[in-house]
């Protein structure tokens, strides 16, 4: 491990970290409010141990992918850890544990929350609750490598480790230029988001924060009621189909930019995704009306429950905790599913799925026929045998992670087992609310401060993918090379 | 007429030998001595042993003055390399054997951008005479002509079929055939038939006319075969690959059996609707769990012609109804035809016929430009012209033309109407002429008439 080059890194990201927690503060100037304090002491924390530790020059500059997975765990530990800070010293959430989680929650775009009446805040801490969401989106070391004038060899590691998805590719061949676009992409629908929110009548103010929030597929609400507060068909479809956008491959609005449109539109996870979400609201509709609820607003409330939860934001327009259970079941998939890899949405990607299914009736073909010999394609390309093991060993530990986390959180003892397997779920899966006593309705406050470190972990080893979390408890990638 | 032929390997030596049959005068380069050696005593040309991409090479081999130079080494690159430096020295036209699919594929963009005049590719060739052939298992071969529009095909006479000891006059009067007896070939001998020619068994004979009229002529002779649905070939080359490209979309059921396994992936990824198998194709224990017997029709392409000649023998042993056998020496195409495999192809022949068409055509300055060309045992051929103002016969009857002895009209394509020819057609500009010819080499349309 290069010490030097990962200490150096972190510093820079800790300095801009630093000046991004400024960015509430032109809030708290706007609606005269004084809580400057709760953001300039953790901007200073930040800029203190930065500015410092960036004169520690590395003499080896090229990242391997060790650095790139321990820069990136690294970075986002402490940006949870600090971020937490401003809801402790603004008083909304005086025990530090809560506001580990609701720091958290907010980067890593997952949305559970310990906070029963949101709406009693202050706006400046408000925005920085939204804004942890849009930060934690597209990634705060993806924004570095946008800034940063050159970068290091081997900064495609950083980007790998921290986009999700099985396989990560740059859109151009400089680094610099690939995270330019994607933060363009991001900052550029979330600005139309925006907008149409607001000219739908929705104030400025809760128009951004509900764009962050859906930009990031993260799910933090400036209402207690979530979206249901708005009480707006034209908001609903707008989110939705933002949700529906965000849940998308990047990619595919590259290539919708530069004009390669028949590729855009070809794109075999999109298709399958698109498929997901209509099977999805079709099966929700049938089961809601079944329950007696009328046809339309069965429509209107399983699409908007369906894109919510399966780009993984978590927003409500119903309290779906009170749906019928075959519905519970549908969301329960979406959860696991997730979106599209390269997205900000969180689950097990689309594509992981995809993959998984290949291949795994590829393999029961082979033991009816064992001399065939099958390639398994994915978007038109024949995949390597290395993609294939690297996806189901993403499966198999992600299984295995989300069983502990279970195990863990149900020594709470609520006493309801869906509720600690679908806050595991929800949590390692970035999406959001849960069902039962975590349904959208309510809340994660009643956890215990060790379930909440571990839903925490989850919550970070599923918006990074696992191995960089992972491998930063492992002593061997600790060691000098 | 001077040729230049690099590369002395197994295509080598068959174009060598087509070559040498046209008269041309043959200079063989080839790095390795012994196979130049080999030419060089088999027949009567100029050996040169050496780099064919070294110009001093090329220049011994007297490369400013060949009117065609033929690249046939095994490295696709060095051809198209070589066939470059030869047209820059001054070689009137230039042929490059290309195989490799991703190379292939881009042929026009070789041919346009490098100055190459004709790109050979002896699997795909093959592979497409395959093609034809399934599309046609009745037939032992099967060849396009007038734009797929009319057939040239051979079919065996086997023991008891009706015709035997009739004549060909018989023949097509008694069923009133509009097709026509081209040539047939007894043995290692061909003819020409007249109407009084007396059919005998075992005779191999080649019918021309329209594919409809061809299929009720065989089920006349209760020689018909239903199209093949199933498909079973062993070996996993680059033959296999081109064959499985053509019949993608024919809706036949394609199973290929390939003992490397790389390949066996390699092929999977470029064909999701074939069956590819790894296993080993001399295996009858594999044979039969991959169920052989119950294909329609059995393709051997492995590398080795003992392994395409035994397995061959197996399918035919379990009767599946059409057995094609590939063999890459072409000296060995009568034995095993004489073993009970009728349908045997090989890639030398194929591209030598391909090759030869190429360079009549372009013995001709001005006028009938040779289409197709087809070539059967030692001395007969057929070729397809398109008719160019020149032509002697023009707007006359074909009973008062006086055509040279053993020389047959096979057909007139007129637009869009195919004539079968009989004394009062005739032929105008633009048609497409087919010639069958024996003992006569014919380079241009007017060599038909005395």
């Amino acid at each position: 491990m290069n010490y030097k080059l990962v200490i150096n890194i972190l510093a820079k990201t800790f300095v801009i970290s630093g000046l991004i927690m400024l960015v509430p503060i032109i809030v708290a100037l706007i609606y005269g409010e004084s809580i400057y304090f709760s953001f300039i002491i953790p901007s200073i924390v930040f800029l203190a141990l930065g500015v410092p530790l960036s004169y520690i020059r590395p003499v080896e500059k090229t990242i391997y992918a060790r650095e790139g997975f321990a820069i990136v765990a690294l970075a986002w530990v402490f940006l949870s850890l600090i971020g937490a800070l401003p809801y402790v010293i603004s008083g909304e959430i005086p025990n530090y544990v809560d506001a580990l989680f609701e720091s958290v929650s907010g980067f890593t775009t997952t949305g559970s929350s310990v906070v029963a009446d949101i709406e009693s805040w202050s706006k400046s801490l408000t925005f920085w609750r939204s804004f942890t969401n849009f930060i934690g989106g597209m990634g705060v070391l993806v924004f570095f490598l946008a800034v940063i004038p050159a970068n290091n060899q081997g900064s495609i590691y950083i980007f790998r480790a921290e986009s999700p998805g099985p396989t990560a590719s740059k859109f151009v061949s400089r680094m610099k230029n690939t995270a330019i676009i994607l933060y363009a992409i991001y900052i550029g629908l979330t600005v139309i988001l925006t907008l149409m929110l607001f000219f739908g009548g929705v104030d400025f103010f809760d128009a951004i924060c509900q764009a962050f929030a859906t930009a990031a597929t993260g799910g933090f609400s400036t209402k207690n009621a979530s979206i249901a507060a708005f009480d707006s068909v034209y908001v609903e479809i707008v989110i939705a189909v933002f949700m529906l956008l965000y849940g998308v491959n990047f990619n595919v609005f590259y290539l919708i930019l530069i004009g390669k449109f028949k590729k855009a539109f070809c794109s075999e996870e999109l298709r399958i995704y698109i498929i997901i979400l209509f099977v999805a609201t079709v099966a929700i509709t049938v089961d809601l009306l079944i329950a007696g609820i009328q046809f339309g607003e069965s429509l209107r409330y399983s699409f908007f429950q369906v894109t919510s939860i399966s780009s993984t934001t978590g927003f409500s327009t119903a309290d779906f905790g009170t749906w019928p259970s075959f519905s519970h079941g549908i969301l329960l998939f979406l959860m696991i599913i997730g979106a599209c890899g390269g997205s900000t949405g969180g689950g097990l990607k689309v594509s992981r799925i995809t993959i998984l299914f290949k291949s795994g009736a590829t393999d029961l073909k082979k033991m009816l026929k064992p001399r065939s010999v099958h390639r398994i394609k994915f978007e038109g390309e024949p995949l390597d045998e290395d993609t294939i093991h690297n996806v189901r060993t993403y499966f198999i530990i992600w299984v295995m992670l989300f069983v502990l986390g279970t195990l863990i959180v149900a020594t709470d003892s609520f006493g309801d087992i869906l509720t600690d397997i679908t806050a595991s779920l929800t949590c390692i899966g970035n999406v959001g609310p849960g069902l039962s006593l975590i349904g959208p309705s309510l809340n994660f406050a009643a956890f215990n401060p060790l379930s909440k470190i571990v839903l925490s972990l989850l919550m970070l080893i599923g918006r990074l993918e696992i191995f960089p979390i992972l491998l930063l408890f492992g002593v061997r990638t600790w060691k000098r090379t | 007429m001077k040729t230049i032929i690099l590369g002395a390997g197994k295509i080598g030596t068959a174009l060598v030998e087509s070559f040498i049959e046209e008269n041309q005068e043959v200079t063989v380069i080839d790095i390795d001595a012994r196979k130049v050696e080999n030419v060089v005593k088999k027949f009567d040309v100029k050996g040169i042993v050496g780099n064919g991409f070294e110009k001093d090479v090329l220049l011994e081999a007297g490369v400013e003055t060949a009117d065609f130079f033929i690249s046939c080494a095994s490295l696709d690159e060095l051809n198209i390399m070589c066939c470059i430096l030869a047209k820059n020295a001054g070689a009137k036209n230039t042929v490059a054997r290309v195989r490799k699919p991703e190379f292939f594929k881009e042929k026009q963009n070789i041919r346009a951008n490098f100055g190459i005049d004709m790109i050979i590719n002896p699997e795909y060739r093959t592979a497409r005479e395959i093609a034809h052939v399934l599309k046609f298992p009745a037939a032992i071969s099967v060849e396009n002509f007038a734009d797929g529009r009319v057939n040239l095909i051979g079919l065996n006479i086997g023991e008891g079929n009706i015709i035997i000891g009739k004549t060909v006059m018989q023949v097509i009067k008694d069923y009133n055939f509009s097709v026509i007896f081209a040539m047939v070939k007894r043995g290692e001998k061909v003819y020409v038939p007249h109407g009084d020619f007396i059919l005998e068994e075992d005779d191999e004979i080649y019918m021309i006319g329209k594919s409809s009229d061809l299929v009720s002529f065989c089920k006349k002779l209760h020689i018909f075969k239903m199209p093949v649905k199933t498909l079973f070939v062993v070996g996993g080359g680059k033959i296999a690959y081109y064959l499985a490209k053509e019949l993608e979309q024919s809706g036949i059921d394609i199973k290929i059996l390939e003992s490397d396994e790389e390949r066996c992936k390699e092929l999977a990824a470029d064909f999701s609707k074939v069956n590819v198998l790894h296993g080993d194709g001399t295996d009858r224990e594999v044979l039969d769990e991959e169920d052989l017997k119950n294909s329609d029709a059995f393709v051997s392409l492995t590398g080795v012609d003992e392994e395409n000649v035994i397995v061959s023998l197996y399918a035919e042993q379990l009767k599946v109804r059409k057995v094609i056998t590939k063999v890459t020496r072409p000296t060995i195409i009568n034995m095993v035809k004489s073993l009970g495999l009728t349908s045997v192809v090989s890639p030398q022949s194929v591209i030598a016929n391909n090759v030869i068409r190429f360079v009549r055509s372009r013995q001709v300055e001005v006028g009938n430009k040779v289409n197709k060309f087809f070539k059967l045992g030692e001395n007969a051929e057929a070729l397809e012209f398109t008719v160019g103002e020149n032509f002697k016969g023009i707007g006359v009857k074909l009973k008062d033309l006086k055509f040279k002895n053993n020389v047959l009209i096979g057909f007139i394509a007129h637009g869009e109407d195919v004539i079968m020819p009989n004394g009062n057609s005739v032929i105008s500009v633009g048609d497409k002429v087919l010639v069958i010819a024996l003992a006569n080499q014919i380079t241009d349309l007017s060599e038909i008439i005395k």
